[in-house]
């Protein structure tokens, strides 16, 4: 009986510190997410800006694996930009409607006040990576020690 | 004056392509229509007011209206959500689709020292539908074959007659078959070198380039045999077209115009015909209510004969 007292208790902590680190882990891919779609914004500012090309042929240049870092995980991404920021999956909800309104709104325009709606985009992104960066070490610390306290408060009642 | 020959009905197609584009009222009520009205040429969509029809019998109202937005919105997805791609042929009042449907444009223009810098609130759209290669044409080849070396064809006729139709297979019929040339095609709208079966030809189309630089580099590099162009206008093109045709290669081109006579008025297509671009004038013209074509040749020193007649003098020049 206490033997398998003991393996519960041992399942709960690691549950507890596994549960820590999933969330944790999926704090930093929100990060990586939003700097990885800075980077493809700033791609595609480079591709108006140098060559005027349409959003179709911009993403057929675009690098497969910058586009898994942005969230897109199938094999031929769509020809289309509302189509591609919807498959990113984005976590942070206002990283999404940001992505969500400078999809909406791009292509409307020429190329300079194209440019400058990439640009306007791109700050504002940089903003939110911003705020998610410097709030990232206190949330770990509150997941690591909202899981950890619960497991073993679970292994003490359990025990 | 000249010689006439007749050529058969050319029969059209509505794109199933702009459907994705069309509002699907608009589209249903096209496709209720069907050709009842004769075959459509040109889709007509204006802001705030009742789409309509273009026919070879005439103009047709239809009930379904776009407004301000919509238009912009059409214009948008024509563009795959780029508009930014397509300035300097929007600024030009056109883009060209797949297929070479060529939609006209006007809207609000912003100009800067005398140049349109953007159009925007895109009034109306003018979707034009371009007739697929059919059997017409195959005199204007006989007489290509037939001319000296270096003279060309100017194809002329009001706008909407099928100018671009005949040139462009034209241009098909002179690079296929058993003796074919080579053609080189200065496609600078995007409209004429735009039907899959025209990939096998022995034909380099030269897709948006401005005449001038278009003529050269078929002349010099490509080594053509047959240069075909549309729509020569304006005194830059014809000063363009005359330095760069002095290579031995005719031209096949077409003009608006309604008689030779005014035709030859126009400076710059006086200045060509004086450089000797063009050995032959041919008229279209399209019989009423239906899509029979009726070509009128007129050989150049005829031509100039006409003119003089007319009274136009060199010193006009």
């Amino acid at each position: 009986m206490l033997f398998y007292r003991i393996v519960g208790a041992l399942i709960l902590a690691f549950s507890g510190f596994y549960a820590s680190v999933s969330m944790n882990s999926r704090l930093t891919n929100t990060l990586k997410q939003t700097e990885a779609i800075i980077t493809l914004m700033l791609f595609i500012r480079s591709q108006v800006e140098c060559f005027a090309l349409p959003s179709s042929e911009m993403i057929a240049l675009c690098d497969r694996a910058l586009l898994r870092e942005c969230g897109f995980e199938g094999d031929e991404p769509p020809t289309d930009i509302c189509a591609l920021f919807d498959s990113f999956g984005i976590a942070d909800s206002k990283t999404a409607q940001l992505a969500r309104s400078f999809a909406e709104s791009f292509g409307r325009c020429y190329r300079e006040e194209q440019i400058k709606e990439c640009d306007y985009y791109i700050e504002l992104f940089r903003d939110r990576r911003q705020i998610l960066a410097e709030a990232l070490p206190a949330k770990k610390r509150v997941n690591s020690t909202l899981c950890i306290s619960s497991a073993i408060a679970l292994i003490i009642l359990f025990l | 004056m000249g010689t006439t020959i007749l050529n058969p009905t050319v029969r059209n197609i509505y794109p199933s392509e702009l459907d994705r584009f069309l509002p699907s009222g608009l589209v249903a009520e096209i496709r209720r229509l069907g050709g009842s009205h004769g075959r459509i040429e040109e889709i007509r969509l204006r802001a705030g007011g009742r789409c309509a029809l273009t026919t070879d019998r005439g103009n047709v109202f239809l009930n379904t209206s776009v407004t301000l937005v919509e238009l912009q919105g059409i214009l948008t997805a024509m563009c795959g959500n780029s508009l930014y791609a397509y300035r300097d042929t929007i600024n030009n009042g056109y883009i060209t689709l797949r297929g070479g449907i060529r939609v006209g444009l006007c809207g609000r223009a912003a100009t800067e020292l005398g140049g349109v810098l953007g159009v925007y609130d895109i009034s109306a759209l003018n979707i034009r539908i371009p007739s697929p290669i059919r059997s017409v044409g195959e005199c204007i080849c006989g007489l290509i074959r037939r001319m000296k070396k270096s003279a060309g064809v100017l194809v002329y006729s009001p706008p909407g007659v099928g100018k671009t139709t005949l040139l462009r297979s034209v241009a098909y019929k002179m690079s296929s078959g058993a003796s074919p040339w080579r053609v080189a095609l200065i496609d600078t709208r995007g409209e004429l070198g735009c039907f899959d079966e025209m990939r096998g030809a022995s034909m380099d189309v030269l897709s948006g380039y401005p005449k001038g630089i278009g003529i050269e580099i078929a002349a010099r590099t490509l080594n053509a045999q047959l240069m075909v162009c549309d729509e020569i206008g304006g005194d830059e093109e014809a000063s363009a077209i005359i330095s760069a045709q002095n290579c031995g290669v005719p031209l096949l081109a077409s003009a608006h115009g309604d008689t030779i006579e005014g035709l030859l008025r126009r400076t710059e297509i006086y200045r060509l015909s004086r450089a000797g671009v063009f050995g032959a004038y041919v008229r279209i013209e399209r019989r009423s209510g239906g899509g029979e074509y009726k070509y009128t040749v007129t050989e150049a020193e005829e031509a100039y004969a006409l003119l003089q007649n007319s009274g136009r003098s060199d010193s006009r020049v």
